[in-house]
């Protein structure tokens, strides 16, 4: 392997990792550690914890390298999803009940403005623009999902929706954003 | 398909669905992974799903500094590294099951390379590289398979010296992978083959090839020892040198 590691692919990235190359697992964490942290922040609304998730996400790459399988799908996805339910374990463990229902209090106050939360994004137009074809109640149930970390069936709660609603409305607007950001263009690096 | 089956699929495909968002109540989350064990689709759908969502969460956000201290702090000195668990490794070594992961991405990483038409100066070389990569990768996928089988033997294959060449696992009816951990490479003309040695008596288990990295065998009833021999190219009926490697089974 050559020196010089920003060059790499991601999977051959992995594969330095593999060889317990510390500076590859850097250079991993460059690519992706503000991606898995922002989203675990996002999720968590608390800056440490989500520290403690990005930690956890990139010492277990390090650990498991072999987990990563290039055919399924791209290290960031990868990374990304690990970081995800890390972050909704923490909130779901029993310790947090309290914290939730107050979260899902104050949630029924504001509902979840999904436009609002990619905002801030390098490809925010594009997103944008894919997430304007989706209807409120889709935008709505995965926001609250993705990024609320509600189950389907607190989000069903407190919209006041049957729960079946809820779980179409995710699958069907997942669908048409995946069509939409394809159409232009986007691509998860 | 009966309309009942379909139905059931639909309601699947919801739950897939919202399993990607992590957002399934907990007693559900058995029943969709059982479900995507079995469907092809279903996976495939997931993959597109997190996709999807991966990208909402796209953020432009440089890495924050710190947290990559802890990070550095906490994988420490990579040569004090335990031995994964996943190994067909017996004992005594550093990073065994790395073996078998590296190469699985290592052929992927090939294969990545030369999707983005790197400039490929050898080419015939290359192309035999990476032939031999795909072929390794699909042969390493049912060696994991094995050495993870709690059925399977392990053993190790030691030179003379006491140095650990390659490994291997067995199942109980015979079938075997062998993976080369620090074989050399030999002149042309010439391959490694692998013995089951019955009562003192040697039988062919199959050839490894001069430059060997993942073998399946076959192992004899009854086999004391695997060994392996460097023997002409084409292989030998009976060992015609003394085996560079062995392992008692």
């Amino acid at each position: 392997m050559g020196p010089d590691l920003q060059t790499l692919s991601d999977p051959a990235l992995v594969v330095a990792i593999g060889r317990w190359r510390p500076d590859a697992l850097a250079e991993a964490y460059r690519r992706h550690g503000g991606a898995v942290f922002s989203l675990a922040q996002r999720v968590l609304g608390d800056r440490a914890r989500a520290e403690d998730v990005t930690q956890t996400v990139f010492t277990s790459l390090w650990e498991s390298a072999d987990r990563f399988d290039p055919e399924r799908g791209s290290l960031r996805v990868f990374l990304l999803t690990m970081g995800h339910r890390r972050a909704i374990d923490m909130i779901r463990s029993d310790g947090r009940r309290r914290v939730r229902e107050e979260r899902l209090a104050s949630q029924a106050e504001a509902p979840y403005d999904l436009e609002r939360e990619v905002w801030d994004i390098t490809v925010a137009d594009q997103l944008r623009q894919a997430l304007g074809g989706l209807s409120e109640g889709e935008r709505q149930a995965i926001g609250m999902a993705y990024f609320g970390g509600h189950t389907y069936r607190e989000v069903a709660e407190l919209l006041g929706q049957p729960e079946g609603t809820v779980k179409t409305r995710i699958r069907n607007g997942l669908q048409r954003l995946r069509i939409a950001l394809a159409e232009t263009g986007v691509e998860v690096s | 398909m009966t309309e009942h089956e379909s139905d059931m699929h639909e309601s699947m495909r919801d739950l897939v669905a919202v399993y990607a968002l992590d957002a399934l109540e907990e007693s559900e989350v058995i029943q969709v992974e059982d479900h995507l064990r079995d469907c092809p689709r279903c996976r495939d759908e997931l993959a597109a799903y997190r996709e999807t969502a991966a990208l909402l969460a796209y953020a432009g956000t440089p890495a924050p500094q710190g947290i990559w201290e802890k990070i550095s702090g906490e994988i420490g000195d990579a040569g004090t590294h335990p031995a994964p668990k996943l190994s067909l490794m017996i004992g005594g070594q550093k990073r065994p099951a790395r073996t078998w992961a590296l190469r699985a991405a290592a052929a992927a990483a090939v294969v990545v390379l030369a999707g983005t038409g790197l400039k490929i100066s050898h080419q015939d070389n290359r192309i035999n590289q990476l032939t031999s990569a795909l072929a390794d990768q699909s042969l390493l996928r049912q060696a994991t398979a094995v050495a993870l089988d709690p059925a399977a033997k392990r053993l190790a294959l030691t030179s003379p010296s006491g140095q650990t060449q390659a490994t291997a696992a067995v199942l109980p009816d015979g079938t075997g992978y062998v993976v080369s951990e620090a074989m050399p490479a030999l002149p042309a003309g010439r391959t490694y083959q692998l013995w089951s040695i019955v009562s003192g008596r040697a039988i062919s288990a199959g050839l490894m090839g001069s430059h060997p990295g993942v073998t399946e065998f076959r192992l004899a009833d009854q086999a004391s020892t695997l060994a392996v021999t460097v023997e002409p190219a084409g292989g030998s009926a009976r060992p015609t040198s003394e085996p560079v490697a062995s392992g008692s089974v």
